[in-house]
């Protein structure tokens, strides 16, 4: 069950990974350092990044509060736990390797 | 407007030859049979999600169920707190949807949908909340009318822009016939200017393999992806090289190999092993070069192809030559001709003619690169392939990917059969289409011209400008324009419309923030990819890009003498050519006037060769065909290297 849960969060975080990277470089302003780059010039970073980190931030504390109450819930109420177990060993055996 | 109409006939989509009846619906029925699918699939789902309502199962089950109408529905008949996740849980399946879109991630809306019908049943107390499932109902059918809605506005609009369309089309598309029949002239030669732009992508290219200096490194999914900046960097010296020095082997054909072997560094192309997992379900094969994945197998197809077709270099036709290697246990070893292959594979599989790049995502933009790396491999290996497949790759387009306005749908859902905007112009497509079907290139850069025309104003100094809109750069996902421009300029190039063309490039200069420092011209508010847009619309005339991917050199251009070594930035090459026997180079300092040592090749071994603007006035080749030269380089230098009598 647990398994499952974090196998959640990481969908989730893979899932916002590559749309929070939109977020990367919001300021128009800041040249993109790729094109100011010379032979033999080590690239600085074009900054950035802050809006980029609270969102996956934002986005994977969401994720992680319906996971939470996921495994709250499946925890307090082993009946329903068990009711599921069924339909979740194969999706964690395929995700996870475990059952 | 009938002649007009005949006229047109097998140029554009079938929405722009005739009048319309004003209920043209842009189905193909592959489109229809994806689309029914998907419907009956919902209205399955609608039902089974009804049972344990209709039949007054456990709380759970009838909470589970109506989750199954709308994401995160379920937790409308949970009832109570529960219910702040509906909102939540629908603000997931968008983000979902984007991820869907963005990485092919398939798992991802199916794991929301009923991982949130699974929560809410799993919630529910010892009944529903008994208004849950009509909010539900409500909700899910007031979703269906917007969309609904919005499907029928966009096709009342999409008819009216080809009613307009099919106004201006045979007049524009009579000025554009005109334009592209003037011959490219003879004697081709890069400008100095032209040499500062074509030094951004040789520094980046002539760095070590490993090495990603000057590249933006964002996502690996998407526009931003290095495989794209690699493709159109290798795409842009390959018209260098075809056009402008083809007798030039030297840090030019190392600059081309170094961006076919960047592209196989891990870094480039593993996506393609997440995306088989969370797309394909796929767990164990990640073979980059076999289903799916046009935007590898297309583009690189056309990269290598363009190297090798006007190098003269078959390297990449070697089995193994071109192998991704994941880890020291997995590798997939493949070849150019495997990569076409996996192109020709797919398209005989695949009932919309077109085939994904991301698993499910099918965009013709992609597919015209496919069409085009099997143009190149008929050039290359003398086969058949775009005989054979392209009409009825056209045809698909036409009823599959065509919308009402007459305009090529950017990307359609596999699975699903559903299209979605994507932010490609007829300029684009048309630009691809000259590769292996100039006529119909043509037709849609018609279209284009006239509807980018009403862009060009005047500016402050009277020049005419193109003054878009404030939009995406997609190579970095920032506001900029340099890529739409460096687009437009492109276009404008290879069709003839050089006042356009102009414009375009005025509008670079002005606005993009124009840098030429250290001899290397650039634009400071694009990405890599914009400035790569750039530097190909400076240097292509009318017909270079379509001719670059489709015709080879003549036999004794390959055969002849050709310029072997050159120190770079040292010596930079504007124009190198050969007739089978004599060989014109000019060169120009990039490192400061001054004697510079460079080597020939390929001449006849033992001969006596005439030399003009080199220190020598006369050589001899080695018995290997070589001989060294040394050039007083002093701005532009003319080299004529000729056969004594």
């Amino acid at each position: 069950m647990f398994v499952c849960c974090g196998a959640a969060l990481y969908l989730l975080h893979q899932l916002l990974l590559p749309v929070a990277w939109l977020w990367r470089r919001p300021d128009g302003s800041v040249i993109d350092s790729a094109v100011t780059w010379r032979p033999g010039v080590v690239a600085e970073s074009a900054g950035g990044g802050r809006r980029m980190i609270s969102a996956l931030v934002a986005f994977e504390g969401a994720a992680l509060i319906l996971s939470g109450i996921a495994a709250f819930m499946l925890t307090r109420a082993p009946a329903s736990a068990a009711a599921f177990d069924p339909l979740l060993r194969p999706l964690c055996g395929t995700i996870a390797g475990a059952g | 407007m009938a002649s007009s109409a005949s006229s047109l006939s097998g140029l554009v989509s079938p929405l722009l030859r005739a009048a319309d009846d004003g209920a043209t619906v842009c189905k193909g029925p592959v489109t229809r049979a994806r689309q029914r699918r998907t419907l009956v699939i919902y209205l399955g789902l609608c039902l089974i999600g009804a049972v344990p309502l209709l039949l007054e199962a456990p709380a759970g089950w009838q909470a589970a169920g109506v989750g199954l109408w709308l994401p995160g529905g379920g937790f409308l008949a949970t009832g109570g707190w529960a219910m702040l996740l509906f909102p939540l849980a629908l603000a997931l399946f968008v983000l979902a949807l984007l991820a869907w879109f963005w990485a092919g991630m398939v798992v991802a809306p199916v794991g929301i949908w009923l991982g949130a019908a699974a929560l809410a049943g799993a919630l529910a107390g010892p009944s529903i909340w008994p208004a849950g499932p009509p909010l539900a109902a409500a909700a899910t059918i007031g979703i269906a009318l917007a969309f609904r809605r919005r499907t029928v506005r966009l096709r009342r609009e999409g008819r009216a822009k080809a009613v307009v369309r099919r106004a201006f089309l045979p007049a524009s598309l009579a000025e554009v016939e005109a334009r592209v029949s003037v011959p490219a002239p003879e004697h081709r030669e890069l400008t100095a200017d032209d040499l500062t732009a074509v030094r951004y992508l040789l520094d980046r290219a002539l760095q070590p393999v490993p090495e990603w200096g000057g590249f933006t490194m964002l996502d690996q999914y998407q526009p931003a992806a290095l495989r794209y900046q690699i493709n159109h960097l290798g795409m842009a010296l390959a018209i260098v090289q075809g056009v402008y020095v083809p007798a030039f082997r030297g840090y030019m054909g190392l600059a081309q190999r170094n961006m076919i072997e960047k592209y196989l560094l891990r870094k480039v192309w593993d996506y393609w092993v997440h995306e088989s997992c969370w797309g394909h379900l796929n767990f164990t094969d990640w073979d980059p070069a076999k289903r799916d994945n046009i935007m590898l197998t297309g583009w690189y197809g056309l990269h290598v192809g363009a190297y090798m077709l006007h190098s003269g270099d078959r390297r990449y036709l070697e089995p193994g030559s071109l192998t991704f290697r994941l880890n020291r246990r997995m590798a997939w070893a493949h070849s150019f001709s495997t990569l076409i292959d996996s192109v020709r594979w797919n398209y005989d599989r695949e009932p919309f003619g077109h085939y994904p790049c991301e698993p499910n995502w099918i965009y013709p933009i992609c597919n015209a690169y496919g069409m085009a790396s099997l143009t190149i491999e008929d050039a290359l290996c003398g086969s058949d392939k775009v005989r054979r497949y392209l009409p009825d790759w056209l045809a698909k387009l036409d009823s599959e990917f065509t919308d009402e306005s007459g305009s090529i749908i950017g990307l359609r859902s596999q699975l699903t059969g559903l299209p979605v905007r994507f932010p490609i112009s007829e300029g684009g497509y048309a630009l691809m289409a000259n590769i292996f079907a100039p006529d119909r290139a043509r037709a849609l850069w018609a279209v284009a011209r006239r509807e980018i025309a009403p862009a060009v104003q005047q500016d402050a100094q009277g020049r005419p400008r193109l003054m878009l809109p404030a939009g995406i750069d997609f190579g970095n996902y920032r506001r900029g324009n340099t890529g739409a421009y460096g687009g437009v300029l492109i276009g404008a190039r290879e069709f003839g419309d050089d006042a356009l063309a102009e414009a375009a490039q005025n509008a670079l200069d002005a606005e993009c923030g124009l840098s030429i420092e250290g001899g290397v011209r650039r634009y400071l508010s694009g990405s890599n990819r914009a400035n790569i847009f750039a530097v190909m619309g400076k240097i292509v005339r009318t017909g270079d890009f379509g001719r670059t991917f489709s015709q080879g050199p003549a036999p004794e251009m390959l055969r002849g003498p050709v310029l072997e070594e050159a120190s770079y930035p040292q010596v930079l090459v504007a124009r190198a050519v050969s007739d089978g026997a004599s060989l014109d180079l000019v060169l120009h300092p990039g490192a400061g006037d001054g004697l510079q040592a460079i080597g020939l090749a390929q001449l006849a071994p033992g001969r006596r060769y005439r030399v003009s603007g080199a220190a020598e006035t006369e050589i001899v080749a080695d018995a290997e065909g070589r001989a060294p030269l040394t050039v007083p380089l002093c701005g532009r230098t003319a080299i004529h290297v000729a056969p004594t009598a």
